[in-house]
């Protein structure tokens, strides 16, 4: 689905990263991993095409991303910021609309204002229909962003397989809308997509991710199936605190718990 | 969008129209000759060959109506819905509902390039023929607004894109430029050309006649047709740049061609009836306020609010001071900056 070869990005003098390479492959969701200020969010601008590298390549879909048509890329991939700004007094599903941008011709069709609908209630917030978005709390704008980009890669066929990119989804959510946000993008990825995704916590990397790639100042540290790559030891390595896999009782699953050094 | 929503917008351009309508009306029989909506009705019915009888006005009010009258109403139409498009498309370029042409210093070009056309035109274009001589305060006026645009709009490019930060700032010290440059020519006029900067300065429709409102809605209405089409990539602006373009937006070609537009648009208003200020800050609010932030609706709507605000603001600069007139950028800025004041309180309580 993407494949980056020998990725470099700097602002100006200030190199973010250099000499990036992998592939995510469609069908999986990779989280990208790494502290503070070790370029996840310059590395998801430049697989989404806002950020040029400064050198090397990011093929889209077997295509150059910059040899994309603007329309046709928002036709298969969507982008949810860490943080949108949106001032304007816009209703709830007029924003969730705006997903359908790439799609429309002229005015919305009743089948755009369908995937509206399903979209506000695939994020659980159909009853927010016809409230100001402007009074909305940060975790709810959030859920409606989210509802937007779902609404602009809605019902695209898996042949014309599509990526979801979401830069740091939960960082306003509390615990239950985290584990919900990322079953919206399994449930997204299952019908033969992928997704991209900027991730703090260790824990819902672990519980979501197919495989991640952790950044550590400006290389890509280890990549690879998560639960092979998130050893203690890459941990301490990395993000410098100590780890410990607890088993969950009764169940064959393992968390991550840390402690500082 | 429910039904409901749409219609109730509707209704509310209907409604704009109808006002729209009324007021061009009401502002042709108001002045020193005493004339009737019918009669007004019949004339205008009588130049446009419609049946109707000859016999309801005299020739006297016929000439004041059709040669005076209506075109100076007809050239406020299109200027104050020029105005007030331009302030919305602006207002959503850069995000800011706070945006107004004048902040990237259009009209402080304008000017520049008027006082420029005043003070050295005698010298500087003696050779030309007479046409052109009378063309160049118009020409000078969008040269200089098209100039300082494509100023701010270069200096704020960073790495091939435009931050709407660093264009407001570059329009700030645009903005001071021109002044420097109006002031330096104001310093060196001789009164005459002082008195003819000042008169053009304040703004006002007393030069519409058909030909300049002809020349102004050949210019401006193709240009409002532009800006229209640009109503959902606008809306996509208004979630961000970026997010513009994950939306599929062309970002780069949108936002040069409205920069372009509302410059060029601005450029031939402010040559044929000076700097109006305000109206189109405020215009894309109300309307906002009545009819949401969709361009869709936000665009028609702030042009015909925009008509009938420019159209009364005229009646009041001519009626308060008769025989003698008003300026109509003194008008629009008397009860513009309170309402901008009043805004600015609003958005204080709404920080958080």
């Amino acid at each position: 689905m993407i494949k980056a070869s020998q990725l470099s990005y700097a602002y100006g003098p200030c190199p973010i990263f250099s000499d990036l390479s992998f592939h995510i492959n469609v069908g999986e969701i990779v989280a990208i991993l790494g502290p503070n200020g070790a370029g996840k969010t310059t590395l998801m601008k430049v697989l989404c095409g806002d950020l040029l590298p400064t050198s090397g390549q990011v093929v889209f879909a077997g295509k150059p991303l910059r040899k994309w048509e603007p329309r046709k890329l928002a036709q298969r991939r969507a982008v949810l910021p860490q943080a949108s700004t949106l001032d304007f007094a816009f209703n709830v599903e007029e924003v969730v609309l705006m997903g359908r941008t790439p799609h429309l011709q002229g005015g919305e069709r009743p089948v755009d204002m369908q995937i509206c609908r399903d979209a506000l209630q695939r994020v659980d917030m159909l009853n927010y229909w016809g409230r100001l978005y402007t009074t909305l709390s940060g975790g709810e704008r959030q859920r409606i962003h989210l509802a937007r980009v779902l609404a602009q890669l809605w019902e695209i066929p898996a042949e014309m397989p599509s990526c979801l990119f979401l830069d740091e989804p939960t960082s306003n959510l509390d615990l239950s809308h985290q584990h919900s946000t990322l079953k919206v993008a399994s449930e997204f990825v299952a019908k033969g997509h992928t997704s991209v995704i900027v991730l703090h916590d260790l824990n819902l990397a672990l519980k979501h991710a197919d495989r991640v790639i952790v950044l550590h100042r400006g290389k890509i540290h280890d990549q690879g199936p998560t639960a092979e790559v998130l050893t203690p030891d890459l941990i301490e390595n990395v993000f410098g605190v100590k780890a410990h896999y607890v088993r969950i009782p009764g169940q064959n699953v393992y968390s991550v718990v840390t402690t500082s050094l | 969008m429910s039904p409901l929503l749409q219609s109730y917008r509707s209704l509310l351009l209907a409604v704009l129209s109808l006002l729209l309508v009324l007021v061009i009306l009401f502002a042709c029989t108001v002045g020193s000759m005493d004339i009737s909506i019918g009669q007004i009705v019949h004339i205008i019915a009588a130049h446009l060959h419609l049946p109707v009888s000859a016999e309801g006005f005299t020739p006297a009010q016929d000439s004041v109506v059709w040669a005076v009258r209506l075109p100076r109403v007809l050239f406020g139409v299109l200027i104050g819905a020029s105005l007030a498009l331009t302030g919305a498309a602006m207002q959503g370029l850069f995000r800011n509902p706070l945006a107004d042409p004048g902040l990237l210093g259009i009209s402080a070009g304008g000017s520049m390039g008027v006082i420029i056309a005043i003070v050295f035109g005698s010298t500087l274009f003696s050779a030309f023929p007479l046409v052109l001589r009378q063309a160049m305060l118009p020409i000078c006026s969008i040269l200089g607004s098209l100039g300082a645009t494509l100023l701010v709009y270069n200096l704020s490019r960073v790495r091939g894109r435009t931050h709407a930060t660093t264009m407001l700032l570059t329009g700030i010290a645009v903005n001071g430029l021109a002044s420097s440059v109006v002031g330096t020519g104001m310093y060196i006029a001789s009164n005459e050309q002082l008195r003819e900067y000042s008169f053009w300065h304040l703004g006002s429709l007393g030069r519409a006649a058909w030909p300049v409102v002809f020349i102004c809605s050949i210019c401006i209405i193709p240009m409002m047709w532009v800006l229209c089409t640009q109503a959902r990539a606008l809306n996509a602006f208004l979630l961000g740049e970026s997010e513009a373009w994950h939306l599929g937006i062309n970002v780069q070609r949108v936002k040069r061609l409205i920069i372009c537009v509302t410059a060029a648009m601005v450029g031939v208003g402010v040559a044929y009836c000076g700097v109006i200020s305000f109206l189109g800050l405020i215009v894309p609010h109300l309307v906002r306020m009545l009819i949401g932030p969709d361009h869709r609706w936000l665009m028609p709507g702030s042009i015909l609010a925009g008509a009938i605000l420019l159209v009364s603001a005229d009646l009041t600069a001519r009626t308060v001071v008769t025989p003698s007139e008003l300026p109509i950028g003194v008008i629009t800025a008397f009860f513009g900056a309170p309402f901008f004041f009043f805004l600015l309180s609003i958005r204080k309580r709404n920080v958080r």
